[in-house]
Parts: C-alpha cells; sequence; structure tokens
C-alpha cells in the first residue's frame, strides 16, 4: 500500500511541476463559469418541495383536492342535432383557501362563432385549393357550435352573476368559499352538435347518408368545472384545441334521453337497465358477464341493421351512475353493433366492450375487444388493478379520443370489408392507445392542458408495452409478423426527429398549444426516453418498481411532472437528474463515436515524452522509482520485439514485482494481458447517455461492456478508456443495438464501416 | 403513430373550415440525391408522410386510391414526373421508378437516373405536396461526389442549384 502511494505521489510530483512550466506560458487566465455541467441537479427547474408535495414525489401530508359531484339531465335531439341540458354540480372545497368565485371550462366555445382560437394562426393564399376547401373557408358561414348558456342559479333558485371569457366561465358567488364548505349550483344549456368528421372534433356526429342515421360521440358536452389546486390555482387556461384537459374528480348521475331505437353506453354503470334493455339483451349480457374468453354479442349486425331502419318517435332514458370520475362522455345511435366480454381483476368483474356500425365489420368485432381486454391486463400488471366496472371502445370514424370508461377509435375496412394492414394495426393501436387513457390521465389525472407529455408520454411508453404483449398473447393475429409492429417505442423510431432541423423542435417540457410537432413532441419522444430509460439505463426491475409507484402513489390524484421525475428517482434509488434535464428539459439528440484506438505494449523504457518531462526536471532513469511503461505501437518507442514478448517480459520491474507479491499459484491463474489499447470515445451530441461497446476479437469472441453515463460527468465531449486483453482487438461498436437512438451511427464503429446504402440494398430486393 | 398525426390534422382541418389555415401538423418530405460512382446513376429516395401523399393522389387521380396498394405506382410516378424534377448540366433528366415501401406513417420512393458522368452542375425543383399543404418543407439533401449539399425548399422557393 505504501509503495503504490509512493509511486502515486512521485508521478503527481513530477506533473505538478511540468504543469506549472507549462503555464508560465500562458499570459491570459481564462475568465471563470457557472455550472453548466450535465449532471447538475435539477435544483432551478423544478418547484420547491413543500407540505402538498413532497421532495420524494409523494402527495404531502397537506395534499388536497377539489371534488366536483353532478347531477345531469340531458336531452339529445337527433332530428336538428342538438344538445339540451341541465346539471347541478356540488363542488366542495377541500382547499385550504376561500375561494372568491368558481371558474368552469365551456370546451365548446371553441367552436363558437366568435371563437378566437381559428384567429391565432398565421398563412397565405394556397397555390390551389380542393372545391370543398376553398368554399368551406370563403362561402360557408361559420358553424355557431359555441355553448347557449339559458341559466346560472344557486340552489334556492336565484341567478347567480357569471362572465364568459372565451372558453372559460366565471361564476361570482356572494360569499366566498370558505375551506371545507361545499356550494351547489345549477347551469342549464343547450348547444349545435358538430358533423366530427367533416367539421372535425373530438365530439360529434357521424352521419351515415346510405340509411340516413348518425352516430354519436359526445363529450365535453357540459360546463366542466376547472382544477383549483397548489399548483396552478384556478387552472384557468383557455382551451385553444391542442391542450386538451384538466379536471376534477368527482360523481355523476347522469340520465341522458334519446329516440327510444338508439343504443346507448357512456361512462358510469347504467342504472336501469331492466328498462332500456330488451329480455334477448338482457339475457345476454347476463352471459356476458361470465363470459372470459371471447366476447358476447349484445345486439347483433342484423338486429343493428334492423335497427337502422328504424324510426321511433318515443323517447327512452339511460340512466349512468358513476364514482370518482374525472369526466364523463356518451355514445348513442341506431346503428350499433355491442358486444362484451368479463374481465376478471381479483374478485371483481370488469366489462370490456366496444360499440360499432357494421361500417366497422369485420376488423372490429374481430379485434376491438379483444384490443380492450388485452390493454387492461397490460396497463393493470405495470400500475394498478383496473378501478373502473368497464372499458368501452366505440367506432369513430377518423378520430381517436379518451374519456373516463369510454374512448372513440378509427379503423375502417373498405366497403367491400377488405382492409389493409395499415388499417388493422393502426386500429388495434389506437384502442390500446385510448383505453390505456384510462389509466394516464384518467385516473392517474395529471394537467394536460399544461403538460401533454403527462398524459400522451406516459400512456404511449405504456402503448408500446401492451402492443407487445398483444403480439405475444395474440401470435394468431399479427402472424405473420413475429412481433407488434409498434410505430412508437423503439430507440431507432424517434432518431428521425432528434436529429431533425432544432428550429422546430421544442423540449418536451412545453405547453402542447406551443410546439410544432405535437405528435413527436408530446407521444413519440416521452414514450421513447422512457422506452430508453426502462430498457437501458434503469433496467426493467428498478423502473417497474418506480412506475408503479408513481401509478399508486398518484391514482386518483393530481400529479405535477415533478412529482413523476422525483418519485422514478425516490423508488430506484437512480439519480436522474441528468436524464431529465436532458430528454426532457432540452432538444439535445444522442451522438456518441469512437474516435480512435491507439494499440499499446508493455515498455521498460520511459517513452519519449516521459523523457522530455524528465530532461525538463533535470532527472535521470535512476532517479525514478520502478515505473511501467507503455510504447504506442509505430511510435519511435516501439520496436518489433516489444511486440513478441508478454507484458511481463517486457518490463523487468512489472515481473519483479509480480514476483514479490504473489505466489505461484496465484500468478498461475490471473489474466495476462498482452494487449493494450487507448480507445478514445466522442460525443458530438448533447445528450448525455451510458457508453455501450461492444469489443470484438481475433478469436471470434465479442464483450459488451457498458459504462454508466457518469463516465462523461467530467468531460462532455469524450473520454478515453485503457482496455487490456490477452487477445487481439478487431473492432469496436458503439451502441451495437441501436438502443440510445444515437442520431449518427456513422461514427460509431472502428474501423469504420462503410456506409450501408439503403438505395442499393431496396433496389436489389425490388429487382432481384 | 397516426393517431397522434389524426389529432392534430382533426385541429388542421377544423381550423381549416373556420375560414383560416392552421400549421399545426409538421408537414415536411425528405428527399436524398445521391450520386453513385459505381453504377453512374443518380439514387433518389423521397420520404413523405403516407396520409397526405395519399390525400394527394386521391385529389388529383382516384377518390379511393391508396398507398398500400401497388396500382399506386403509376400515379405516384405520374406525381413525382411533375413535381420533383432533376436537371443536369442544364439538362431535365428522365427517372426511373424503382418502388415504394412503407415505413410507419412514412412512404420512401425511390427513383433512379441512369448513364450519368460528368456531373458539373445539379439543379432540383422539388414541388412534392406544395399547394395542398401551405406549410409543406421539402428538405432536399444532394451528396454529389463528396460535396454535400441541402435545400430547404418551401412554395415560394422551389429549386435549388449545386456547382461542382
Amino acid at each position: 500500500m505504501i509503495h503504490y502511494k509512493h509511486l502515486i505521489l512521485s508521478v503527481l510530483f513530477l506533473f505538478s511541476g511540468f504543469t506549472f512550466a507549462q503555464e508560465k506560458k500562458q499570459e491570459e487566465r481564462e475568465p471563470g463559469h457557472l455550472n453548466t455541467n450535465k449532471f447538475k441537479q435539477l435544483y432551478q427547474e423544478f418547484s420547491t418541495p413543500n407540505q402538498y408535495r413532497t421532495a420524494s414525489g409523494a402527495p404531502g401530508h397537506e395534499y388536497y383536492q377539489q371534488k366536483a359531484d353532478y347531477k345531469i339531465n340531458l336531452e339529445l335531439d337527433d332530428k336538428q342535432q342538438k344538445i339540451f341540458g341541465q346539471e347541478t354540480i356540488t363542488y366542495t372545497n377541500n382547499s385550504p383557501d376561500a375561494l372568491e368565485y368558481l371558474w368552469l371550462q365551456l370546451d365548446q366555445n371553441v367552436r363558437a362563432k366568435d371563437s378566437k382560437s381559428p384567429l391565432r394562426n398565421g398563412g397565405g393564399v394556397p397555390m390551389y385549393d380542393s372545391p370543398s376547401s376553398f368554399a368551406g373557408k370563403h362561402f360557408d358561414a361559420p358553424f355557431d357550435g359555441g355553448f347557449k348558456i339559458e341559466y346560472v342559479k344557486d340552489s334556492n333558485g336565484k341567478g347567480l352573476k357569471y362572465t364568459i371569457n372565451q372558453t372559460m366561465m366565471r361564476i361570482d358567488i356572494p360569499k366566498p368559499l370558505k375551506a371545507g364548505e361545499k356550494i351547489s349550483f345549477s347551469v342549464k344549456w343547450w348547444y349545435n352538435i358538430n358533423d366530427h368528421v367533416n367539421q372535425r372534433g373530438r365530439s360529434g356526429y357521424e352521419y351515415f347518408e346510405k340509411d340516413d342515421n348518425r352516430a354519436y360521440v359526445i363529450a365535453q358536452f357540459f360546463p366542466r368545472m376547472c382544477v383549483y389546486n397548489d399548483v396552478e390555482g384556478w387552472q384557468n387556461y383557455q382551451f385553444w384545441g391542442n391542450g386538451e384537459f384538466a379536471l376534477v374528480f368527482g360523481d355523476y348521475d347522469v340520465n341522458i334521453t334519446v329516440p327510444a331505437d338508439h343504443i346507448v353506453d357512456g361512462t358510469g354503470e347504467l342504472q336501469n337497465r331492466k328498462e332500456v334493455f330488451s329480455k334477448t339483451m338482457m339475457n345476454r349480457y347476463n352471459k356476458a358477464r361470465k363470459s372470459f374468453d371471447k366476447p358476447v354479442m349484445i345486439v347483433t349486425q342484423a338486429e343493428a341493421e334492423a335497427n337502422e331502419k328504424s324510426r321511433s318517435t318515443e323517447k327512452k332514458t339511460w340512466k349512468f351512475s358513476a364514482e370518482n370520475v374525472r369526466d364523463f362522455g356518451f355514445t348513442s345511435s341506431r346503428k350499433y353493433i355491442w358486444d362484451m366480454q368479463a374481465v376478471k381483476f381479483g374478485e371483481r368483474t370488469v366489462m370490456a366492450v366496444s360499440l360499432y356500425p357494421k361500417e366497422g365489420n369485420p376488423l372490429w368485432e374481430e379485434y376491438s375487444t379483444k384490443a380492450v381486454v388485452s390493454t387492461l391486463k397490460s396497463y393493470s400488471d405495470k400500475t394498478f388493478d383496473y378501478p373502473y366496472p368497464k372499458a368501452i371502445s366505440v367506432h369513430a370514424k377518423n378520430q381517436g379520443m379518451e374519456y373516463p370508461m369510454i374512448c372513440w377509435n378509427y379503423g375502417r375496412p373498405n366497403e367491400d370489408g377488405t382492409y389493409s394492414d395499415r388499417t388493422k394495426y393502426g386500429m388495434i393501436s389506437v384502442i390500446i392507445h385510448e383505453v390505456g387513457h384510462n389509466f394516464f390521465p384518467m385516473i392517474v389525472n395529471s394537467d394536460e392542458r399544461q403538460w401533454g407529455w403527462m398524459d400522451e408520454g406516459l400512456d404511449t411508453f405504456m402503448q408500446y408495452i401492451a402492443e407487445q404483449e398483444f403480439g405475444e398473447w395474440f401470435p394468431e393475429a399479427i402472424a405473420p409478423n413475429k412481433k407488434y409492429p409498434s410505430s412508437r417505442g423503439e430507440a431507432s423510431k424517434i432518431v428521425r426527429y432528434m436529429k431533425g432541423d432544432q428550429s422546430f423542435i421544442t423540449p418536451i417540457m412545453a405547453n402542447p398549444e406551443n410546439v410544432y410537432q405535437l405528435g413527436n413532441n408530446a407521444y413519440g419522444k416521452p414514450a421513447t426516453a422512457l422506452n430508453i430509460l426502462r430498457e437501458t439505463v434503469m433496467g426493467k426491475e428498478l423502473f417497474d418498481h418506480a412506475f408503479k409507484t408513481y401509478s399508486k402513489r398518484w391514482m386518483f390524484k393530481h400529479p405535477s411532472p415533478e412529482d413523476f421525475f422525483r418519485t422514478m428517482e425516490d423508488a430506484s434509488g437512480v439519480d436522474l437528474d441528468w436524464y431529465w434535464r436532458g430528454w426532457f428539459y432540452s432538444t439535445d439528440y444522442v451522438d456518441i463515436g469512437v474516435k480512435g484506438v491507439k494499440k499499446f505494449y508493455v515498455s521498460s523504457k520511459p517513452t519519449a515524452k516521459m523523457k522530455k518531462m524528465m530532461d525538463a526536471r533535470g532527472m535521470k532513469e535512476s532517479d525514478l522509482p520502478p515505473f511501467v511503461y507503455m510504447a504506442e505501437e509505430g511510435s519511435d518507442d516501439y520496436s518489433d520485439k516489444l511486440a513478441k514478448g508478454s507484458a511481463l517480459d517486457n518490463s523487468s520491474n512489472l515481473k519483479e514485482y509480480m514476483m514479490d507479491n504473489f505466489t505461484a499459484e496465484e500468478r498461475a491463474v490471473m489474466p495476462t494481458p498482452k494487449f493494450f489499447y487507448e480507445v478514445e470515445f466522442n460525443k458530438p451530441g448533447g445528450l448525455v447517455m451510458p457508453l455501450i461497446v461492444e469489443y470484438k476479437y481475433v478469436d471470434g469472441t465479442s464483450k459488451k461492456v457498458t459504462y454508466p453515463a457518469q463516465v462523461w460527468r467530467k468531460n462532455d465531449n469524450e473520454v478515453k478508456k485503457v482496455i487490456a486483453s490477452e487477445k487481439e482487438l478487431i473492432s469496436i461498436t458503439v451502441d451495437p443495438d441501436l438502443e440510445t437512438a444515437d442520431i449518427d451511427v456513422t461514427n460509431n464503429s472502428w474501423p469504420k464501416k462503410e456506409k450501408e446504402n439503403k438505395f442499393k440494398n431496396f433496389k436489389s430486393k425490388v429487382k432481384g | 403513430m397516426q393517431l397522434v398525426k389524426l389529432k392534430i390534422i382533426v385541429m388542421m382541418l377544423f381550423v381549416s373550415l373556420s375560414s383560416f389555415i392552421s400549421l399545426h401538423k409538421y408537414y415536411v418530405s425528405v428527399t436524398d440525391i445521391e450520386y453513385a460512382k459505381e453504377t453512374k446513376s443518380l439514387q433518389i429516395i423521397s420520404r413523405l408522410f403516407v396520409d397526405d401523399f395519399e390525400k394527394v393522389l386521391q385529389e388529383r387521380y382516384v377518390d379511393t386510391l391508396s398507398l398500400d396498394d401497388n396500382s399506386a405506382d403509376f400515379y405516384i410516378e405520374k406525381y413525382f414526373g411533375k413535381k420533383l424534377m432533376v436537371s443536369i448540366n442544364n439538362e431535365l433528366q428522365q427517372f426511373n421508378f424503382i418502388g415504394k415501401e412503407i415505413d410507419g406513417d412514412m412512404v420512401h420512393c425511390y427513383f433512379e437516373v441512369e448513364n450519368i458522368s460528368n456531373i458539373q452542375s445539379i439543379n432540383v425543383t422539388n414541388k412534392l405536396l406544395f399547394g395542398t399543404y401551405e406549410s409543406q418543407q421539402n428538405i432536399t439533401h444532394l451528396k454529389i461526389n463528396g460535396k454535400k449539399k441541402s435545400f430547404l425548399f418551401i412554395k415560394d422557393k422551389s429549386s435549388g442549384l449545386l456547382k461542382l
């Protein structure tokens, strides 16, 4: 030990003298700088922990959330495509603050005649335009789809003053609502329902010309309470169209009156099944509740087709009741085919449900409910058992959108019933994604208005896992593919975005209204970042435990980004500030390469460089302790003799040391490396990542080494490694399995690889 | 993937029908044009979003056209013939359509110009998808005899020249 110490000290001494001599030559002193280290903790970016949200990422001891209970009576006018509603909201102030006013969301006002949403975008005259688009832009009167508020009254029927500011409504209450108090008030309204296929939108109807029917998928149809919490105060950021919703948990009783021949399903449990179901439907439903392996038809295609021709003038009221949900959505049409299957979670039976017009078949009857069941199982396994009584997938022509227990999904076959793989996988993927949204954000209720990625990114990440499991559980459904063709999740899929034009890329931590490519920004990149974190940085076990901890901690609560970031570190013991900083707070990309490789042999003679240093200090070889030197192949220090001998042959100092300190038996089992390499890795990209390296040797063996990301902590640009080996090294590859989203792999190999010619490969594939 | 784009398209179309064109979605294509000495040919790969391109072809040619179908190849070739023009030494070139492949939500189209030698200048005009998509940008990378040049073509500036 002392021996080593002496060595190290003497070397330090030598070098310090040498550096001193060098420093004298420098005239200008470099200025100081702030801490720009990529491993710096995120104290500036993160909010300060407090009694509501702890530094561990869990809800604090004074965490609170508001409650909003709704009783809604609704009538759907199919003839005029209008909705008439009356609601009583009971709002409980669980915050420690007195509230002087209440804010409600009027999302439909984004479609009001005077909506500011369309005015916020620029654009010039196009070179050409389709007649329908042109007419729509310049000839049609704007659609009037905004809320018509008839009244806002307190519980005694007295009018309450309210002010509408675009998509937000402030209700001025006579006296502040103190901590712990409740207030009840009623709102009456109506609005014109839009055509969600042609006018687009997340809610609306699709018109089927052939049989003159509509299928309604209805949401954001009622004035909804804004969130009030410790992070945002009142979250009354306007609904411009991209940033989705921030909503309060509560209990819902919703009565929906529709034409008597409509089939309805929505959030919550149906309370009057016997009134609205025929006896046949009732029997089939009871059968479905026990059918765990396949769906049972509640309404068959033949029945749905017969129903399409009906024009009942009677009405029926469907009554739904839901506990602890943040929103309510429903669907209604004469056209629906309806199937259900039971899924077991512990003692509970959850129903997986699909509703689709005949236009969705044969695709929907085959895959929709199957995908719902599969999603519930995959997501529950990684988070918590799905707590709601059902999950519904409704077929809407060309949109995917999620609400508690219900979602709309695209995927329509051609009219002759044929469909491409793209349609099929698009449909299964969108169902997995939208049903998955039940977990994020319907239950782990993040603020979508502010942070699109918190639900879309986490959900798209989980979607990848669920898609892969779907492929494993139903190999016949994905044949001839060996694995499910996920379009997002794998590192390689995000490369094109990450290496794109920086002026069109925003950090993930940005409001969804202000990003250029929402799909990549809020879905693709965070999903991939989490997938890489799971598979490459943390490992599945640590990641899955932390992710589950986050899900459980924030189940039925309102997490913020820090709550997620902190929990992932807190539950795993992995410092990830560098990862969040790079992937979530910056637009940096991964580019790591191997810059150069030098080969060395052990030598007994000081190298030229060493000699120069010794001369500068006036030292002779005899002044030095016993050192081992390394001579670079091809340099003046090198001779062929060195290449022939072993490390011990080449250095008597080393040999003596080994003889003195180890027995012959010990020496016999020690590795005796002969080849020494200095490998220089460089990092042109800004993102810090683990350095994954595959070393291949002359005898055909290889070794994969993962150096932790911390290898870059003292030099963000390059790092050298000494590789000692008994066998000659023939190649080095950085990130051999393409797991880090390295945007330029042309610098990943030594010796440098010929770049593959994509064109040549494709041409030979096509032309043979 | 389609999912997200759909959500964005939803807003785009909604807004455009309310009399303004919105630029929510990122409309972009990438074309690589590379000279291969050993085959004396110009290799062209264009990558476009499937849904954008399909819509343009449907509007122009056949309502029911699907890029999954090989019958679309005829129209792809026809469309590219009008919208992507390559002149070498001031001479407009004809190119052969090799084929296409779909990768996620992108379609990759392959073309080749044969019998090319002694390139002194190359002029590219890339008008793919302009007009239908107001904010369409066509990134075009040229790599000729070791010389690289990239262009970002927009509606108002759709051609560029590389002199060697």
